[in-house]
């Protein structure tokens, strides 16, 4: 039978309907069939145990001595020795089983505990001594150089014993910071070219996987040191290029733990996960001595009284965090708070330091953008601008901040430096702390007074010597006036409940060890 | 017919040519220095300087075009300055999870697209019409990563339907793995393209709903339905077959801002991830393969044209 117009309409409005309803089942249809799929997916949502899913957004090196601070470096290398989580620094043996200094503070030998490398291969004291002449090349030793200047020769005394001669006597202190911080590394991977793209260390998990930028699997070491660790089989790191992305997957359900995240998101997410801080680094307000007006010695003391560490704390920290005043943490032993009464923010005192200076009242602050680092400038730019002092703040994209920090060409910024550990003199490890002409803050003009100071710390051997030094490098730090602390900065971590045990060491590297989920 | 292709096969290996010499231009005049980026703030400058010549960046910059451009020729994109792996591995292994992407947010573009374009064009002063047609204003107006982070926050956050953001999980693996995985970003993406989408369909539908050929059928009893399906459908869809063409082009060129949001690993968010990190080979390669993804598509529709339109020869 015909149909008529008005019929045919009819049709093709229920076909149209039809076929609305049928995309909206499609539409909507997908998720749950989805859902259906990944029931038995093994890492959505996770908390299944002996396996952890974290998210980060950090870059990865897989050569530990090219990385300050990291997520997954603790869990391929064995370090000499390691300290407790909690700030103090009572040495643990680790892939040292036994060290031995010297009387006259002039050597030390270490017995390397018996084991074995991911690969099969066992440990042995050949591998100390390639490392130790990696670190002291300062082409090839990047933040190990400076830490082990201190050693004149490394010497394999037998299979599992090395012995390290000094240049001259020199602290435990510094000798076990340097035990803490030497990774153990087959000597035949020993090079940058080789670690890039595999790891050859003999920590608590294996490399299974790994994908850039997408993931990196972990897997147990069935031959760890330490028998019965670590309690997971299996942690996966999924990279996210972005941390609003990476909390909204914790959120979400798609990762067991974020990590490396900001302040701001620790009250939201209180409730729901468990807030792990690490140790974390220090922010510093850094001048280039080099370039006016920061050439002007008083004129960099004026800006540094002009910081409100506790305003910085609140609203850029969010409340984590300690004020410090120069580049060392509460527990380093050359910490001392005074300085936040006698030289801290003083608006009065800063005004009257500027006038007296004579110097330029304007400069612009280079920052790495979309870091808590422009908050801080911004803060700092408000309470400058009360003493007459215009900060511009120019952020730039990391790589082109990095060029130009490198370039020694930024004025003025904010970045951030690791932890000292417990021997001052390993202050002088970052490019604008450095003693050398590579400084980037003074060029070939590095103050003698820090050279010296930073020299006297690194061989005061008396408790008596040790606190005088440490005075000498504070008083010099606070003269200068190129490396305002600001405050601790610490790591922050949001896991699922059902995850205990993850720390930071000292140097902010993750140490999955005990880690249970 | 095959002059055409030759011809179009000759323009291009010029535009890929050209499209070459900017991609090489443009990484290079980014501030920032890949050996850097690489070796962190720590770095002496003797490092730096050995990574920079280990990354084969130590000669002029038009010396290290031709020879960039001599090895690109035989297939040959070099190797990424972070992995270490061939530049032309790092594509193919995100090439799939873009493409899945891409096949999703088509999909999803034309089962919204054709029944919102058909009522617009055919009922534009109904409720429905009206409706639908704030849907494609609102789909054109809203952007794509407001409406990806709104999603997440709503479907993935909120209410924990779905995930917020996802590993690639391959459809001819886990179909419903897949599917939860790749239908927010999908969703996200295919809201705009689908505006546009009906948008050109129904403007197209509505100019051929008046042509004297529909009016004829009409009169000659031909059922409406048929009308719309046989006569005006199939014409009005050349226009939409171009949008629906250049869309794709730029699915598989990189959803980058979707990608990045719903931490999707396609090819987008390497794009993305190796730009941040100055990787210029794998910047410069997968540009290049972008580009001649899209050439190869525009091709392609060109070819389809004469298919659904017998009267358009290619010569």
């Amino acid at each position: 039978m015909p149909t008529s117009p008005i019929q045919s309409r009819l049709i093709a409005r229920r076909t149209l309907l039809r076929a609305g309803f049928l995309a909206a089942g499609a539409v909507a249809g997908a998720p749950l069939l989805g859902a259906c799929g990944s029931g038995s997916s093994e890492s959505s949502g996770g908390g299944t145990t002996g396996r952890i899913t974290l998210g980060t957004t950090k870059i990865m090196q897989f050569d530990p001595y090219l990385t300050n601070t990291d997520i997954h470096i603790h869990s391929f290398y064995t370090y000499l020795l390691d300290y407790p989580p909690d700030g103090t620094y009572e040495p643990i043996p680790a892939g040292a089983e036994r060290w031995e200094l010297a009387s006259d503070g002039t050597s030390v030998t270490i017995t390397l505990r018996e084991a074995t490398y991911h690969s099969g291969e066992p440990v042995t004291a050949d591998d100390v001594v390639t490392g130790v002449t990696r670190a002291q090349d300062p082409d090839a030793g990047f933040t190990l150089a400076q830490p082990t200047a201190f050693i004149a020769a490394a010497t394999a005394v037998d299979e599992r014993t090395v012995r390290l001669d000094f240049h001259q006597p020199t602290p435990e202190s510094l000798v076990l910071d340097w035990m803490f911080a030497f990774p153990l590394v087959l000597a035949a991977s020993n090079t940058p070219a080789a670690l890039e793209r595999e790891p050859a260390g003999s920590g608590p998990f294996r490399l299974a996987d790994f994908r850039r930028d997408q993931r990196l699997v972990l897997e147990k070491n069935p031959d760890f040191y330490d028998d019965g660790k670590p309690f997971l089989d299996e942690v996966e790191y999924r990279f996210f290029t972005d941390e609003d992305a990476l909390v909204a997957g914790l959120e979400s359900g798609s990762v067991d733990g974020a990590a490396y995240i900001g302040f701001r998101h620790a009250d939201r997410l209180r409730d729901r996960f468990t807030m792990v801080e690490g140790n974390g680094r220090m922010s510093l307000f850094f001048m280039n001595a080099i370039i006016p007006p920061f050439d002007n010695k008083l004129l960099r003391q004026a800006l540094a009284r002009a910081i409100d560490r506790n305003r910085i704390l609140e609203q850029v920290n969010f409340g984590i965090g300690d004020p410090v005043y120069t580049a060392f943490m509460p527990s380093s032993p050359a910490f001392d708070p005074a300085y936040l009464d006698s030289n801290g923010f003083d608006l009065d005192a800063a005004a009257a330091l500027l006038e007296q200076s004579g110097g330029g009242t304007s400069a612009v602050a280079g920052v790495a953008s979309g870091t808590p680092a422009v908050q801080t400038l911004e803060i700092i730019q408000a309470d400058l601008k009360k003493i007459g002092f215009d900060l511009e703040i120019a952020p730039q994209e990391e790589a082109a901040y990095l060029e130009a920090l490198f370039a020694s060409e930024l004025q003025c910024t904010v970045a951030y430096q690791p932890n000292n550990l417990q021997s001052p003199s390993l202050i002088a490890r970052g490019r604008q702390m450095l003693t050398t002409e590579a400084n980037t803050t003074f060029g070939a003009a590095v103050p003698p007074a820090y050279v010296e100071a930073v020299g006297a710390a690194g061989t005061a051997m008396t408790p008596e010597d040790q606190q005088a030094a440490y005075a000498a490098l504070n008083s010099t730090l606070i003269d200068e006036a190129w490396a305002i602390g600001i405050s601790t900065v610490p790591s922050l971590f949001a896991l699922d409940k059902r995850i205990t045990g993850l720390v930071t060491d000292a140097r902010d590297f993750v140490d999955l060890t005990d880690t249970k989920g | 017919m095959y002059g055409h292709l030759i011809r179009r096969l000759l323009q291009f290996a010029v535009v890929l040519l050209l499209g070459s010499i900017a991609v090489w231009a443009f990484t290079f005049a980014l501030p920032g220095d890949p050996a850097s980026v690489l070796l962190g703030p720590d770095a002496s400058e003797a490092e730096l300087s050995a990574t920079r010549e280990r990354l084969g960046l130590g000669g002029s910059v038009v010396e290290q075009y031709l020879s960039w451009i001599g090895h690109a020729v035989s297939g040959d994109l070099g190797a990424s300055y972070y992995s270490g792996q061939p530049v032309v591995r790092e594509l193919f292994d995100r090439i799939p999870a873009t493409v899945q992407l891409a096949a999703f947010a088509m999909a999803l573009t034309l089962l919204i697209a054709v029944p919102v374009g058909i009522v617009v064009a055919l009922r534009p002063h109904s409720v429905a019409g009206r409706l639908l047609q704030g849907y494609l204003t609102a789909g054109l107006a809203v952007p794509t990563f407001w409406l990806g982070l709104l999603l997440i926050i709503v479907l993935a956050v909120q209410l924990q339907w779905l995930p917020a953001s996802s590993d690639f999980i391959p459809v001819w693996q886990d179909p419903g793995g897949a599917s939860t995985a790749t239908i927010l970003p999908a969703l996200a993406v295919a809201v705009h393209t689908s505006s546009v989408t009906a948008r050109f369909l129904a403007t197209s539908l509505g100019e051929v709903m008046g042509k004297d050929y529909i009016r004829t059928a009409r009169a000659k009893g031909v059922p409406e339905r048929d009308v719309i399906r046989r006569h005006a459908l199939r014409n009005a869809s050349l226009p939409t077959v171009t949008i629906v063409g250049l869309q794709l082009g730029s699915f598989l060129g990189g959803t980058v801002v979707i990608e990045a949001v719903f931490n999707y690993p396609g090819l987008g968010r390497l794009l993305y991830t190796a730009i941040g990190e100055r990787d210029y080979a794998l910047v410069q390669g997968g540009v290049l393969f972008v580009v001649a993804t899209f050439l190869l598509l525009n091709l392609f529709v060109d070819t389809l044209y004469a298919v659904l339109d017998p009267r358009i020869r290619l010569t």
